[in-house]
């Protein structure tokens, strides 16, 4: 397993990114109508690249175009009417490819979050049914059981996990209920408002909780709600686990990240297996790494792991 | 990413929106995008007001965090800047310093600002900081960013070859309280103490201090002994998630010694009482996305005075009897024994947008607007208060959309009034060679506003109104206002390597500048004109000085700076600066010494050809910590210190020894005992004045953090 980080895994890859875009943006231009495959790209940014090269590399040899929803406003229907299978990476694709997507197509949506995905699927459920467009996906984000066992890990002593819902995330709440109540934990949560007072919502649960899970919303989870978590997760001496690599470098003590490399090969061995016919569920990626931050650990007052070395305990129960 | 470090990054999740590519990929959107998951939390820096890595920023940025704060021997923020490649920091005496970027100085620093927690603390009645007055001290400090090489277009005129930030504790980055006491050379007794509380809203600290000694012991008698009582108070308060409120308050007040170190029958200095004050708030509030605005009101106020000069006093300096001096005296009153006092009052308002069109793209743009007031009889020539305003329009575009290039293009547009307008731009280019190696390249043109001081300094002795129908109406034209002073201009460009080696645990960053400055102001003499003459014919000299546009200089070299760091065995830490500068120029004194033709002064020694520091530290198993410091500088003549025609201050060594062992008392208690030598090896050398001696120099600090 690479220990690179994000960062120097997109710039490592930046080259062979450009050339891998640029020659499937070629073969689009030049109308060259050939491939069945569509690889969309939501957008130019170094992740989406980075995942769409990660896919052409490790994926089947078919042929694949690749272009972005931007580039397909008009007669968008008519863009996608020869792509049987559309690799759409991230959100913003998937939700065109769902939208536009021709009869008796697959969608493989890939680098989004589940609830992102779930929310497309509904959204267009009946243009889906209507086009007998198949779907499938591998997620972004991590399965719940894998976070708590990391938690569980952090802190081997963890009876509640403390967290804050938005109005996005609150839908996470019945995955989060299960998985906690299958590892015996309890859950102290509030549900955050614009118009809430950081402190005053967020202390109680923090000084209530043994370890609090960081959980994404775009709508309240902004810099400020990071910085009072931060501050309040020293000031209890309560461990935050988060989401990003950027996040635990600047406190908090574990996330489980998925990189976009590791998105891509799993999407390219999905890939694999819609192209021999099967139609795999929507998943979450089997590969992903630990990250940690001993310093805060130490500053914490608990003794953890290497992050090699709970990577790998996760992945042996996984595994199992 | 180079230099990261936990506090460091900590503090950039305060300024850094964290959502900016969902807004920017999604846009419309609020559900949960993949890019939540995948955001950068970029370390925030001084050089733009954007938040940026290091590797990104376009300008040399030293670092001084909090562990080399704790390894280093410096008791006085100053002492700390001597880690900075190419930056000057000497004493003027013994309690009071300064600090220069590229040397070329007196003992009013003019070219460089200074702030605190964003706050500039730069004062217009001198053209420069008043290092012993800060309501705040070593222990206070989280962490110091100063950018390399001018940072105008960034922070307006006064940042014309430099930029300091010097950033507090926050509760964010420690949330100890403490209690420090110091005791030491010149009967040194220091007392500080901090605390952190958190509320129902956010946190507060609370910082004070009693700091003093006897002064040094100068031939004849002469010390000059310091005083400051200091508090300080900052908040941070978020009533919602998209507004941030922050309050800073503090005050100070004690006394320093001014006057030059020039032993001799009757010399002394002069004592100055000082009190100061400010109050700072500010709101952020984030808009959609990661998009911020921000506002910042800040309001300070320094009171500088001294005893006012007694007939008796007066007298010998006029040659006349006691009763006539008394005259004198009240003709120009007040009259103090130092002009180094005076009344400063400073507003300042800044608005300031953050946005993320892109997420390849930032830019930030700003309006600020400043109000300075001053009042000095003996060097603004009126018992009124001078003001001065300032307006200022700003803007920065970082752009990341070609592969492994960063751009950044800012302008500052700058206007004074009674001065006019000037647009300072800059424009930088870094190039990502690999993972672990940037290439950063910038071109800037800067202007530098006279200082109020500088644009409104007259001094001038009248003759008391029984005298004047004989003698004239003046008695002395010293200094005279200069109407027609403009801004300097400088032109620079910089060339950078940074390199960073993380399993190295090492950083290296190395710059190549070369910078231009055009219509330096400088004080040049002048022959009083006929009616000059004629209302002053008993002036000593019959010339006058003023600020002009007289002097101009190049300075090219090369800095460097490498960090070892590491939290492995021991905890190693080596920091290593060294700056190479290379001046070129002269000033034009005008008629000095009567001459009828100009006189003018080259500058190639103004300036000290090498500066050079080093760093060691580590911590062995029964925490025990052990520093070493070294500082050389070459030697140099400082302005308005050392004549052309004397020799030069001799080049020095200084080496600094700490120890410190730390008591783990309970968990929550932590107990510190330090030794720290200054000029271990009592080499004594030259500090800004050929006789400020700075000799060995002995402390024991104790420091109980709960």
């Amino acid at each position: 397993m690479q220990t690179a980080t994000l960062e120097v895994v997109i710039k490592a890859s930046a080259y062979r990114l450009a050339i891998c875009i640029l020659v499937g943006l070629l073969l689009v231009c030049t109308n060259l109508k050939a491939a069945e495959s569509l690889l969309l790209l939501s957008g130019d940014s170094p992740t989406y690249e980075s995942v769409a090269s990660t896919i052409i590399s490790q994926g089947p040899a078919i042929h694949i175009d690749t272009s972005y929803p931007s580039h397909l406003t008009k007669n968008s229907e008519q863009h996608l009417s020869s792509y049987k299978i559309i690799i759409s990476v991230g959100s913003k694709a998937t939700e065109f490819a769902m939208q536009y997507g021709r009869k008796n197509s697959t969608i493989l949506s890939t680098f989004i979050p589940r609830l992102q995905f779930q929310r497309l699927s509904e959204k267009y459920s009946n243009r889906i049914a209507e086009k007998h467009i198949s779907t499938t996906a591998v997620f972004l984000d991590q399965p719940m059981q894998r976070q708590l066992r990391l938690a569980s890990l952090i802190k081997p002593n963890l009876k509640k996990l403390g967290f804050t819902l938005g109005p996005n995330s609150e839908k996470m709440l019945p995955e989060l209920k299960k998985s906690a109540e299958d590892m015996g934990f309890s859950l102290n949560y509030q549900t955050l408002a614009l118009s809430d007072n950081p402190i005053q919502r967020i202390q109680p649960i923090m000084d209530d909780s043994d370890l609090f899970l960081v959980i994404p919303d775009p709508s309240t989870f902004n810099k400020t709600t990071a910085k009072w978590l931060l501050y309040m997760s020293l000031r209890s001496k309560v461990p935050l686990l988060a989401f990003s690599h950027n996040y635990v470098k600047a406190g908090a003590v574990a996330a489980c990240i998925t990189t976009p490399e590791d998105i891509g090969r799993y999407t390219a061995e999905q890939l694999h297996l819609i192209e021999g016919g099967a139609t795999p569920p929507p998943t979450y990626s089997p590969y992903f790494k630990i990250v940690t931050n001993p310093k805060v650990a130490r500053q914490l007052g608990i003794s953890i792991s290497t992050a090699e070395n709970l990577q790998r305990q996760i992945q042996e129960d996984e595994n199992q | 990413m180079s230099f990261i470090s936990f506090p460091l990054a900590l503090r950039s999740v305060v300024t850094t929106t964290i959502f900016f590519a969902c807004s920017a990929q999604s846009a419309g959107q609020s559900e949960l995008s993949e890019l939540d998951y995948l955001n950068d939390l970029p370390v925030t820096f001084s050089a733009t007001r954007l938040s940026q890595t290091l590797n990104k920023a376009p300008a040399s940025i030293t670092i001084i965090d909090r562990r080399i704060i704790e390894a280093s021997s410096a008791l006085t923020i100053s002492e700390l800047l001597r880690l900075v490649p190419g930056m000057q920091s000497y004493h003027i005496a013994t309690n009071n310093s300064a600090a220069a970027y590229h040397g070329m100085s007196d003992k009013f620093p003019p070219r460089m600002e200074v702030m605190i927690n964003g706050r500039s603390v730069y004062l217009p009645l001198f053209s420069a900081v008043s290092w012993e007055t800060l309501p705040i001290t070593v222990a206070d400090i989280e962490r110091i960013e100063v950018v390399r090489g001018t940072n105008t277009v960034t922070q307006g005129s006064n940042a014309f070859l430099g930029a300091i930030n010097i950033i507090t504790h926050t509760p964010l980055s420690d949330q100890s309280s403490f209690i420090r006491y110091t005791r030491g050379e010149f009967n040194t007794r220091n007392i500080q103490a901090q605390h952190s509380q958190e509320t129902s809203h956010g946190h507060y600290r609370v910082a004070a201090g009693l700091l003093g000694n006897e002064g040094y012991s100068f031939p004849y008698n002469v010390q000059d002994p310091y005083l400051k009582r200091y508090f300080s108070f900052e908040t941070t308060m978020s009533p919602t998630l998209l507004d941030t409120f922050t309050i800073d308050l503090g005050y100070s007040e004690g006394y320093s010694s001014v006057g030059d170190v020039a032993p001799k029958p009757g010399w002394g200095f002069d004592r100055r009482e000082f009190e100061t004050n400010h109050q700072q708030l500010s709101w952020s509030h984030l808009l959609s996305g990661s998009d911020e605005l921000k506002v910042t009101y800040a309001h300070s106020v320094n009171n500088l005075s001294a005893q006012l000069l007694t007939a008796e006093e007066a007298a010998p300096l006029i040659g006349q009897p006691v009763s006539v001096a008394q005259e004198f005296l009240n003709t120009n009153a007040p009259f103090f024994i130092t002009s180094e006092t005076g009344n400063i009052e400073q507003h300042d308002l800044e608005i300031t947008l953050k946005q993320q069109p892109e997420y390849n793209s930032q830019i930030i743009t700003g309006v600020a607007y400043r109000a300075a007031s001053a009042k000095n009889r003996q060097l603004l020539d009126t018992t009124e208060w001078v003001k001065e305003e300032s307006t200022r329009l700003f803007t920065n575009w970082e752009y990341s959309g070609f592969t492994d290039w960063i751009l950044n293009t800012g302008a500052m547009l700058e206007h004074a009034s009674n001065i006019g307008t000037r647009v300072s731009p800059r424009i930088a280019a870094n190039y990502q060679l690999s993972d672990q190696s940037t290439i950063r390249t910038s071109v800037s043109r800067a202007y530098r506003m006279p200082s109020l001081l500088e644009a409104n300094f007259q001094s001038i002795i009248y003759i008391p109104a029984p005298y004047t129908g004989f003698f004239g109406d003046i008695y002395d034209y010293d200094f005279i206002a200069n109407d027609q002073l403009s801004p300097e201009k400088l032109d620079s460009v910089d060339i950078g390597l940074m390199i960073n080696w993380p399993e190295l645990h090492s950083q290296l960053d190395t710059r190549i500048f070369y910078e231009k400055i055009e219509d330096g102001i400088t004080t040049s003499y002048q022959l009083q004109d006929a009616a000059m003459l004629a209302s002053a014919p008993l002036d000593p000299d019959h010339l006058y000085r003023s600020y002009m546009n007289r002097a101009e200089w190049s300075n090219q070299g090369v800095e460097f700076q490498y960090k070892y760091q590491t939290e492995g065995n021991l905890k190693p830490l080596i920091v290593i600066n060294y700056g190479y500068i290379d001046s070129n120029g002269f000033r034009n004194d005008g008629n000095n010494n009567g001459s009828l033709t100009d006189v003018i002064n080259r500058l190639e020694t103004r300036n000290p050809m090498h500066t050079a520091s080093a760093l060691a530290s580590i911590t062995l198993p029964n925490r025990l910590q052990l520093s070493l410091s070294h500082y050389y500088l070459s030697s140099v003549r400082w302005q308005e210190a050392v004549k052309d025609s004397s020799p030069p201050n001799a080049p020095y060594h200084r080496t600094d020894l700490k120890i410190s062992q730390n008591f783990q008392i309970s968990p929550q208690n932590r107990l510190s005992i330090s030794l720290i030598v200054q000029n271990l090896l009592d080499n004594p050398y030259s500090e800004f004045y050929a006789e400020n001696m700075f000799e060995q120099r002995t402390y024991v600090q104790a420091q109980l953090s709960f």
